[in-house]
């Protein structure tokens, strides 16, 4: 009996020591969390989450479980406002959604009814990088032969406020009479190539990693031309291709294409976390996020999937999102007119 | 040729690893456990399997995921016969004569025709897939915004077909459907089209809540006044698995054609299932002599929408194998599955291996359709006699669990609980037009077609200008079309002719009406036309603050829609619009006339009491609490059940709801709004 009683007394001093010379388990310990991805599930933007969540519980203390869940609708708004109003404040549910909303409320736009300023930011896996490509059978081999050209060309859309195609072409068009048709709206980027292919355009601006996957060979064999590309410095595999900058004649278009284009990439698809969140469990998260940009097993299986990682940390897309909001009025409306009016 | 034939022995040797195949097994039992629950459907599910495939190589990747969507093509159909619920929007139009043929006590020869039509379909599309893979681009290729466009119209011909005789009231479903698929943010303009600022409206009305309304509510109502069970006789061998799978056969050219069907849609982007099932329906009626069989059990109508369903698998996966294009949910998932392996798809799947391809895997597809289904069908077959017991079960116990699987369904698809709520609306209208002799398909077509329609025609203007119209292939599909609405109409008149000198008199059917008609002049009918009138009437006023292109096709369609609505009414009216009342889904009535009327429009109020009641308790309890509270109260309370099968069938519905959808498939159900509430007193 008496040994009986030792030998609890035993066990449980090494049971209980721990937990007060540690204090108390970590909070994500044992926790299921989600992450709310506001498109239907199996597109790139899904995948990234979801490979996200398999390799980020590594990074976080008490390693919980992350899952994914498509929360669909109005091309992921909904998702962004049920981020901000219906969700816990406990840093146990983040959301992956077009970063494009994010800016739509500095542009006043209708449905918003979340103030991005508030929100938490963990960073992104990648930017959206969009390129100007055409097709062969269009003829045009240069951006000089596209500035040139007499009938205007037709590059696809896949809707109003499309960050790519939609608001880069109309930006450009903006800043430099470019001669293009935007024909819009096709249900999404892989319609648009099919268009594309069938001779119905010629080509149209798009995410150049999702074009490298989609058309893997094309660009090497000659069937298809990157004509001129939606950032601030020309991507390593592109260095001769021009950026559009030079579009920009004015003070004032070279800024438009600034905010409108190149911050805009920086944001446009990004991990966010709702309003509140306790301070500590924000930073946690952060630099969970962090580690996993560099986890060599997620670096891999991003590289299988042939998915772009490029990526933001979780201050420079708050800075990012807040410079947007501190852009100069006037700058604003001139783009809330160019990306929105008919 | 021979490299084609390689890789076609190739994709078949490559299933029958050891590991392939069990994957395949599993595929195919986890899309049966999840299957029969409706609207979970596929993509929630396949969708969860995703990250379990990184780890898989590509055949054994897709052996899992195509096997389990294979199971779930053909289980969406079994909730349609034995409830009337649409196990998945693509299984609507087999419920117009499968549901009606499980009330005659037939659901077992209705499950084994649309489980053999499935097979017989599958085959056929997974063929088709095989044969299509040399000429597969050139032919996706040919059809451009134009031919989009005017194949969205020639699909709006087959109205006629599925009208019921009830032509006017046809088009005016049609013209609403078209004018539905309108709501929503324009992708245009980005102009908010009826949307009262909601943003849940902005990608319009859903599929979902609309068949599950239309269809499963005025069924659950029929049920409620009846208080029997679904099938209403006993019907001994007629009845049986085996009559529905000679069904097939003795139908097999039917089958084949609405095979094909399917399989076109489906290749063809924005077509696909939803649009073949009506398309298939109208097929077999059309090919029928006796057309006033449909819509109460005509087995031909199974056949069609079940074989058309299956079929689409082989085609969708055309365009998703050789372009990368996702023709549903599912297939979009499907090429997460592709990203993830590694693989492109694109020109180089439909290239043989030895030329650094993968051929032998897009033909190791067809066989694992063309194996799964044979599977499946198998498996259900040895099940099914059993399943059919459940039509036998006394309406009291059975109407908590379809309301319970309607109420999920409608939420799981999406997981969004104005879906319910827009549910219930089309739950209301549906039965009120099954009541007033309105069919319901064309308002589906016009609905499904509708966004084609607009978008393409603006896409086709935008392009090409005016001479889209000269496009050949363009010319030729409005030859077909202009065939299509001329060659019924001549027809019927010819037949009317020789029914006049046969005196076949529309005098019973008028008769049939006048029961329903309650008022004397100023009828329901009447009353329901003027609504149309009126809201229509509103529509067109509101939509002249949009811009040109944003109202052009409300305008078009509307003020038809309009006019039509305006000799309705006129004719309900006079009288005169009572003629045409064969409705094409459910003819069913012939049981209520037994019944006095105040007991009908008692028991009517009832059942849509319970209705609300289970939105109520769901929307104050969440699904968790509100929904075994529901069961439990309309079972002892309501039923007056006893304590044992109260208690029992409570505890499933709890564990069902809890642990299957809560915890295993971690669906995000919504909190009830009484713990919002009183969220500061816990």
């Amino acid at each position: 009996m008496k040994k009986n009683i030792f030998t609890m007394l035993f066990t449980l001093t090494f049971l209980i020591l721990p937990l007060i010379t540690y204090g108390s388990p970590p909070f994500f310990e044992g926790k299921t969390m989600r992450i709310m991805v506001g498109v239907s599930a199996g597109g790139g933007f899904d995948l990234h989450a979801r490979i996200l969540a398999r390799h980020m519980p590594k990074y976080i203390p008490g390693k919980p479980t992350i899952i994914v869940e498509n929360v669909t609708g109005a091309g992921g708004l909904i998702c962004a406002n049920q981020l901000y109003k219906a969700v816990e404040p406990d840093g146990l549910t983040f959301a992956h959604f077009n970063g494009g909303f994010l800016f739509a409320q500095a542009l006043e736009q209708p449905g918003i009814e979340f103030d991005a300023r508030k929100f938490g930011y963990l960073g992104c896996i990648a930017k959206e990088n969009a390129v100007l490509w055409v097709t062969k059978a269009s003829g045009l081999r240069s951006i000089e032969q596209l500035m040139a050209s007499k009938t205007p060309v037709k590059l696809g859309g896949t809707g109003i406020g499309a960050y790519a195609p939609d608001s880069i072409i109309r930006i450009w068009k903006a800043v430099s009479n470019m001669p293009v048709q935007l024909v819009t709206p096709y249900k999404g980027g892989a319609q648009v190539r099919l268009a594309a292919e069938a001779g119905e355009l010629a080509g149209s601006v798009i995410s150049w990693d999702a074009m490298k996957a989609a058309w893997p060979k094309r660009f090497e064999t000659g069937e298809a031309f990157v004509l001129l590309q939606a950032v601030e410095k020309p991507m390593k595999d592109l260095p001769k291709v021009p950026t559009d900058m030079i579009l920009a004649k004015t003070e004032e278009g070279k800024k438009l294409i600034e905010v409108g284009v190149h911050l805009n990439n920086i944001f446009a698809r990004p991990f966010v976390i709702g309003p509140n969140i306790p301070k500590d469990r924000l930073e946690i998260l952060k630099a969970a996020f962090e580690k996993t940009m560099k986890d060599k097993e997620f670096l891999a299986e991003c590289e299988k999937s042939r998915l772009p990682v490029d990526a933001v940390t979780g201050d420079e897309l708050e800075r990012a999102v807040m410079n947007a909001f501190k852009t100069p009025k006037p700058i604003l409306d001139k783009l809330k007119d160019v990306i929105y009016k008919q | 040729m021979v490299e084609l034939l390689n890789a076609f022995i190739s994709g078949l040797t490559q299933i029958f690893t050891f590991s392939t195949f069990m994957l395949m097994l599993v595929g195919i039992a986890i899309g049966f456990i999840v299957g029969i629950l409706p609207g979970l459907g596929g993509p929630a599910t396949i969708a969860l399997m995703l990250p379990f495939i990184v780890k898989m190589n590509a055949v054994e990747a897709f052996a899992i995921l195509l096997g389990m969507a294979s199971v779930l093509g053909t289980t969406g159909d079994i909730t349609s016969i034995l409830f009337g619920v649409p196990g998945e929007p693509t299984a609507a139009a087999t419920i117009l004569d499968g549901h009606p043929m499980a009330k005659k006590g037939e659901a077992g020869r209705a499950l084994g025709a649309v489980l053999m039509s499935s097979l017989v379909g599958a085959i056929f599309g997974a063929f088709v897939l095989a044969l299509f893979v040399p000429i597969v681009r050139p032919l996706v290729l040919t059809f451009s915004s134009p031919e989009l466009f005017m194949l969205a119209v020639l699909g709006l011909t087959f109205i006629a077909s599925l009208s019921g005789g009830a032509m006017l009231k046809a088009l005016l479903g049609a013209g609403i459907g078209l004018f539905l698929s309108t709501v929503g943010m324009d992708p245009q303009t980005g102009i908010q089209r009826f949307t009262f600022g909601q943003v849940f409206l902005w990608d319009g009305v859903g599929l979902v809540p609309i068949t599950m309304g239309f269809f499963a509510i005025p069924e659950i109502i029929d049920l409620g006044i009846h208080r029997s069970s679904i099938a209403k006789e006993k019907v001994k061998k007629i009845g049986g698995v085996i009559e529905g799978v000679k069904d097939t056969f003795r139908h097999i050219w039917l089958v084949i054609k609405c095979s094909a069907i399917g399989t076109f849609c489906a290749i063809i982007p924005g077509l696909g299932p939803a649009v073949s099932q009506w398309l298939a329906y109208a097929q077999a009626q059309q090919s029928a002599k006796d057309k006033s069989r449909f819509g109460k059990g005509a087995v031909e109508g199974v056949l069609g929408p079940g074989a058309s369903n299956n079929s689409s698998m082989g085609g969708s996966l055309i365009t998703t194998v050789a372009f990368g294009i996702p023709a549903s949910v599912l297939m979009a998932i499907l090429i997460g599955a592709f990203l993830i392996q590694g693989l492109v798809p694109g020109p180089d799947m439909l290239i043989p291996d030895t030329k650094g391809g993968h051929l032998s895997l897009t033909f190791s597809f067809v066989w694992i359709i063309v194996i799964s289904n044979i599977i499946t069908v198998g498996i259900c077959l040895l099940f099914l006699n059993q399943l059919v017991k459940v039509t036998y079960v006394r309406g009291s116990v059975i109407i908590p669990i379809i309301l319970l699987l309607v109420y999920l369904g409608t939420f799981a698809e999406k997981n969004a609980f104005p879906d319910i709520i827009l549910m219930l609306f089309f739950g209301v209208l549906g039965w009120v037009m099954e009541r007033l002799g309105w069919p319901r398909p064309p308002f589906i077509l016009g609905l499904v077609l509708g966004n084609l329609a607009e978008t393409r025609l603006f896409l086709a203007v935008d392009s090409y200008g005016a001479s889209w119209l000269l496009r050949p292939a363009v010319i030729v599909i409005m030859a077909l079309t202009f065939a299509g609405v001329l060659i019924p109409i001549l027809r019927s008149r010819r037949k009317g002719k020789t029914e006049e000198k046969e005196g076949v008199t529309e005098k019973e059917q008028g008769d049939r009406t006048d029961k329903k008609a309650l008022g004397i002049r100023f009828t329901w009918s009447a009353a329901f036309s003027l609504f149309i009138i009126i809201v229509f009437a509103w529509a067109l006023w509101y939509s002249r603050k949009f811009t040109f292109t944003a109202r052009f096709f409300p305008m078009v369609i509307g003020i038809p829609v309009l006019i039509f609505a305006i000799i309705q009414f006129i004719l309900d009216l006079t009288g005169k619009g009572k003629k045409v009342v064969e409705e094409v889904p459910g003819g069913e009535h012939e049981f209520e006339a037994k019944l006095p009327q105040d007991v009908v429009n008692r028991r009517t109020a009832g059942v849509f009491a319970w209705t609300f009641g289970w939105f109520l308790g769901i929307w104050l309890f969440g699904f968790n609490l509100g929904a075994p509270l529901c069961t439990f109260i309309q079972l002892k309370l309501g039923e007056r059940e006893k304590w044992v099968l109260s208690l029992a069938l409570t505890f499933v519905v709890w564990a069902f709801v809890y642990l299957v959808f809560d915890r295993f498939l971690n669906v995000p159900f919504p909190k009830g709004q009484f713990f919002l509430w009183t969220r500061h007193l816990f």
